[in-house]
This record gives C-alpha cells, structure tokens and sequence, in this order.
C-alpha cells in the first residue's frame, strides 16, 4: 500500500515536472529551425551609417541599404523606387499620436558600386519613417521585400526649413508587408523599454506570423504574433551597450515573413536602440549613500564643534 | 522694509518665477547666471553652466566650428549671460539665485533652532578661495578632452553631474529621481555616487555655515571676471568708515577686504554676493554704498544701522 503510495506520489510527480517542462518550452520565444529559416529568407534592410553633424547645424544621416538571400543576381532586384515619409509631428515623445496617416515622398537613392545609400539631411529636429521596396520575380514566384525604419535626427541649423519637396507617393505604391511599432515617433528608443509591433499586408493584420528579432549582442529569437497580429516586446538590458556612451545606439533588426500563394512577403524594420537612461537608477543606493554621508559630516561638524567649545 | 526683507522677498518671489514659471509658458532662455537648474521640470530658464559645458566648449561643438552659425548661437548664448551679467552682476547671486534662497532658508532654519553659525579662520576661507576657480576650469576643460581626447561621453556635463543643485532643486518640482545611483556602468555609478556625497556635505555644510555652496559656486567665479565693467558697483568712504568691522562680521561669506580695505573706492571683491547685509550694518552715513549705472541702490546710515541692531535683538 505505501509502497504503491511513493509510486503514485513520484508519477505525479513526474508528470508535474514534464508538464512544466512542455509549459516552460511553449512559453520560451520559438528559436532553432524557426530562426534557421528567418536567417535565410530573402530580405532588405536599413542599417544605419554614421551621422555627420555639419558646421551650419545642418544633420546627414546615411542609410544604407543592404539586400541579403535574395535567390539568383540580386542586382535584378528593382530597387529603383526607394521613399522616405515625413512625419509631421510637432514634437518627438511617447505620448505623440500619430493622427494623421503618413505622407510618403520619394527619395533619390545613391548607388555606388554594390552599395545603396539613402542620405537625410535636415536643419531642423526631424523625425522621419523611412520605407524601402523592392521586387524580386524569378521562375514565376514573386518576393516583395520591405524594409522600414523610424529615424530621429536634431539638426540645428538657423532658419532652416522643411524639406521634401516631391509630391507624395499613390497609395497603389504601397506593396508587400507593413510592420509598424508603437510607440512609433518616441525620440529616444531604448532598451528595456516594452513596444508593440503589429505586422500586416494591406492593412489585414497577420496572426500567428513569425517574427525574428536579431540583436547583435543576444542569440535570434522568434516570436508568434497574437490574434490581433502584434507581439509585445521588450529589448533586453545590454551590458556591452551600457559601457558605451549615452548616445552610443546598437541596431536591432526585426524579420517577418509571409506566404499567399506563390507570393513571399517579407518586411524587416530596424530599430536604432540606445541603452535605458533611468533603469538603472537605483534610488535606495542613492538615498543609503546621502543619508550615511549627511549623518557623518552632520556628526563630525557637531563634535568638532562640541570639542572646541570645551577646549 | 528694511532690505533684508525686501531681498528676501525678492529671493522667494524669483524662486517661484525661476522654478515654476515655465508652467506658465516663460521662457528665459538657457543662460541665465544663476542656478536655475535645466533639471527642474518645467523651470523658468536655465543656468548658464549647462549650456557653456555643452555648446560653446563641448563635445557638440569643436573648436574649428566657431566661426559658423552654430558659432553663432553659441556666441549668442554667451552674450545673452554677459548681458544679464553686466546687467546684474552679483545681484543674480544675492537676490535672484534659487540655490542661493534655498540656502539662506536653511541657514534661518538654523538661527531658529538656536544653532551658531560655523566659523572659518582666515587662513580656512583664504585656502577655500580659488576652489571654485578649479571647477570653473574642470568643467570647461572636461568637455574639450571628451571633444578632443576620446575621454568617455559619460563625462558630459561634468559639472552639472555632480552639482548639488540637480537632485536638490527638482524636489521643489516633485521629482526624488535625482537621488539616486546610476549602474549603467562604472563611469555613471562613480559620478552619481559623487554626486550624493557631495549633495550631502554641501547641504549639512549650508546648515552651520551661511552661504557654504557659494564659496564653491563656479557660476560666482564667472560672474567675478566681469565684474569690473558691470553696472553695479560696491563702494566704500575710505574717510567715513570708522573701522567697527560690523561689514566684515555680519557677511555670510566672511569678506575681510571690505573692512581692510583703505586706498580703493571699489571694494566689489570676488567672493562677493551682493546681499548688502553689510551696508545695513555700517552704521556710518553714506560708507557702503551699491550703485546701479549712477544711481545708489544703497546707502548705509546710522538709523539703519540701530534699526538693524533693534531688529535682531528684539528677535
């Protein structure tokens, strides 16, 4: 009886340390063969080159655009239409809404031997969302590459004015997938800080598709989106991006992909993240510190003047 | 009213304009010569020390872009502070500085509790001297080698980092956050460690001694440089000051030169807040003087003098 008794507790037992296990491995973001396959789909991306700052105040920021795994030459990819969208917020933060939709003007994109290269350039402090497409048609099979980036530029030019003169894109430009953040226009991304992706196809929001995130500094990670087509996220703390300096900013890369029929979707969005100003700000410590120093001094002064008084 | 409340109704009046009036939509621009601190949600204007240690020297701007338009605004931010302070001069310390009114607050909270003010040998407040000299070049020097010499970024803002104004002056605005330690890496846990060692030695130094900031204010020892060709002037009879040493006693800041004084006119020394407690105390007709341009602000005079006198010990 009691030995049937153990043999119950420990299947129980059993079964409850399996079921943990299968709950633990269903909760843990999808890696492997999912990232596997995201490491080698076809895909665009915007990786950020260095900001100049000009004499005049006026901000270049080139962005470069990098073409990856696209089957047969790339260099057939038609990336002839290349666009940049202004955003016209008054003011960069995380409680700014976008209300209106974005007005995208097309941008000249400089090529030079194998690289492609978009350059902003503004006096004023400007945030812009910046989409690139491109085609790619081989044996009846069509990929539609997208690639998307918020970017945060503080010109400081005097008098200097909005730029962008072009007429803005028709709608029907508008191809291939839609990965949109929010909080979308917040000045400084950082880590640790939680955001929502929500990836779509003409304005249809995508459930359960998968989306890698690539961070330099941490393994690939794959995420399923939800019913409402979004994933929450939160980039986590990053010891090497903290030794740097405030400003300093690592380039994390979001990969989603989409298949209708002999159509590949595939949208890529880089964020620029800087590491967390206030996270690490440890108030007990802060107040500890204060309070030991204040109350040694304030000791020391009132002994000091205690013993002179006596002398 | 006598001008010690007239002043201190200035400091408070100035404190709530400087701390709180960009609720109200004033702008006063980021070169102020006071201790307006830029880390006060929603202040009025900010000091001028933030935007010398991060424009006009610093890391934004290297030197060969002075001549540009940014140059320009850099020049322009300058200008505004000289302005103010030949305008001025030390009167933003003595009248209109929050820092300086929180101070002068802390300093009647400890003539209320009964509590004698710390004295300082001469030799002490002479060694003290050129302290602030030494962080007025630190903070100009630190933000060259950051722009010049790959000195990490983290140093940005030297001066503003450890200033016990920044977790000090926002607790007026609600905000603790200041008091804190920032981990973010050695360099951050070093400088925000300082800084609350040093909030806590300058604000138990400001309870036993009258002005103790002030005699380490940076911001003063700019203000001091052009101090000679500033509309406000402290003058001195030579002839009619009978040497009662009441100015040197009754200063916060401990200035001897005013009572040695005994060839120059000018008496306007550098450690200097304008407070004018020490024409209120001469109390000889017309010895301590402060003009404005040609006009006398202030005047010592025998009555005032007795009804200084009267005044404090009837308290």
């Amino acid at each position: 009886m009691i030995k049937s008794g153990r043999a119950l507790i420990f299947r129980a037992l059993l079964c409850f340390v399996l079921f943990m296990l299968v709950l633990l491995m269903l909760m843990m973001p999808q890696s492997g063969l999912a990232v596997d396959a995201a490491m080698q789909l076809p895909y665009l991306r915007i990786v950020y080159g260095e900001e100049q700052a000009l004499p005049d105040g006026t901000v270049l920021l080139p962005l470069e655009i990098h073409c990856e795994n696209v089957p047969g030459n790339y260099r057939r990819v038609n990336l002839s239409v290349v666009t940049v969208g202004v955003a016209s917020l008054p003011a960069f933060g995380p409680s700014v809404q976008q209300t209106k939709p974005l007005v995208y003007r097309s941008i000249s994109v400089i090529r030079t031997g194998d690289k492609w290269t978009i350059q902003l350039c503004t006096g004023l402090p400007r945030s812009f969302a910046v989409r690139v497409q491109a085609q790619s048609a081989a044996s009846g099979k069509t990929i539609y590459l997208t690639a998307e980036t918020n970017c945060f530029i503080f010109g400081r030019k005097r008098g200097a004015k909005a730029e962008f003169k072009a007429d803005a894109l028709p709608p029907a430009w508008f191809s291939g997938l839609d990965m949109s953040i929010d909080p979308p226009f917040y000045y400084w991304p950082q880590t640790e800080t939680p955001f929502q992706v929500t990836v779509r196809l003409r304005a249809r929001v995508l459930p359960k598709t998968a989306l890698t995130v690539f961070d330099g500094s941490f393994p690939p990670a794959t995420y399923l989106t939800d019913s409402a087509g979004r994933i929450a996220y939160v980039p986590p703390d990053d010891p090497k991006l903290n030794r740097l300096s405030e400003t300093a900013a690592k380039q994390v890369f979001l990969v989603s992909a989409y298949k209708e029929g002999n159509d590949l979707f595939v949208a890529t969005r880089t964020l620029r993240l800087h590491r967390n100003r206030l996270s690490h700000f440890q108030s007990d410590m802060g107040m500890a510190l204060f309070g030991a120093t204040a109350t040694i001094t304030g000791g020391t002064v009132i002994w000091a003047r205690r013993r002179r008084r006596r002398a | 009213m006598n001008i010690t409340n007239l002043r201190a109704a200035f400091q408070l009046l100035f404190f709530v304009i400087l701390i709180y009036g960009g609720r109200a939509g004033l702008r006063l621009g980021h070169f102020l010569p006071c201790f307006s601190c830029p880390y006060v949600s929603g202040c009025a204007g900010q000091c001028y020390l933030m935007a010398l240690q991060n424009s006009f020297w610093g890391m934004e701007m290297p030197l060969a872009a002075i001549f540009t338009s940014r140059g320009l605004e850099a020049l322009l931010v300058f200008t505004g502070f000289l302005l103010l302070t030949l305008l001025l001069g030390k009167i933003w310390c003595g009248w209109i500085c929050p820092f300086g009114t929180l101070q002068d607050c802390i300093a009647a909270v400890r003539r209320k509790l009964g509590i004698r003010e710390s004295q300082w040998s001469w030799v002490q407040t002479d060694r003290l001297k050129p302290v602030k000299y030494v962080f007025l070049a630190l903070l100009l020097v630190i933000p060259l080698f950051i722009a010049h010499t790959g000195l990490h970024d983290d140093f940005t803002l030297p001066f503003c980092q450890i200033c016990p104004a920044k977790p000090v002056l926002p607790l007026f605005a609600g905000n603790t956050g200041y008091f804190s330690v920032d981990t973010t890496n050695t360099i951050t846990t070093f400088m925000t460690s300082l800084s609350m060692v040093l909030t806590a030695l300058f604000l138990v130094g400001m309870f036993f001694k009258d002005r103790f900031f002030c005699v380490f204010c940076p911001l003063l020892a700019l203000i001091s440089i052009f101090d000679k060709f500033g509309l406000v002037r402290f003058s001195k009879n030579i002839k009619t000051c009978n040497g009662c040493a009441n100015c040197q006693r009754i200063c916060p800041v401990d200035i001897r030169s005013v009572h040695m004084e005994t060839l120059q006119q000018n008496v306007m020394s550098p450690e200097c807040l304008a407070c004018m407690k020490c024409a209120e105390a001469c109390p000889t007709d017309g010895t301590l003087s402060f003009q404005w341009f040609k006009w006398t602000l202030f005047t010592s005079s025998f009555a005032g003098a007795i009804r200084k006198l009267a005044g404090r010990r009837s308290r």
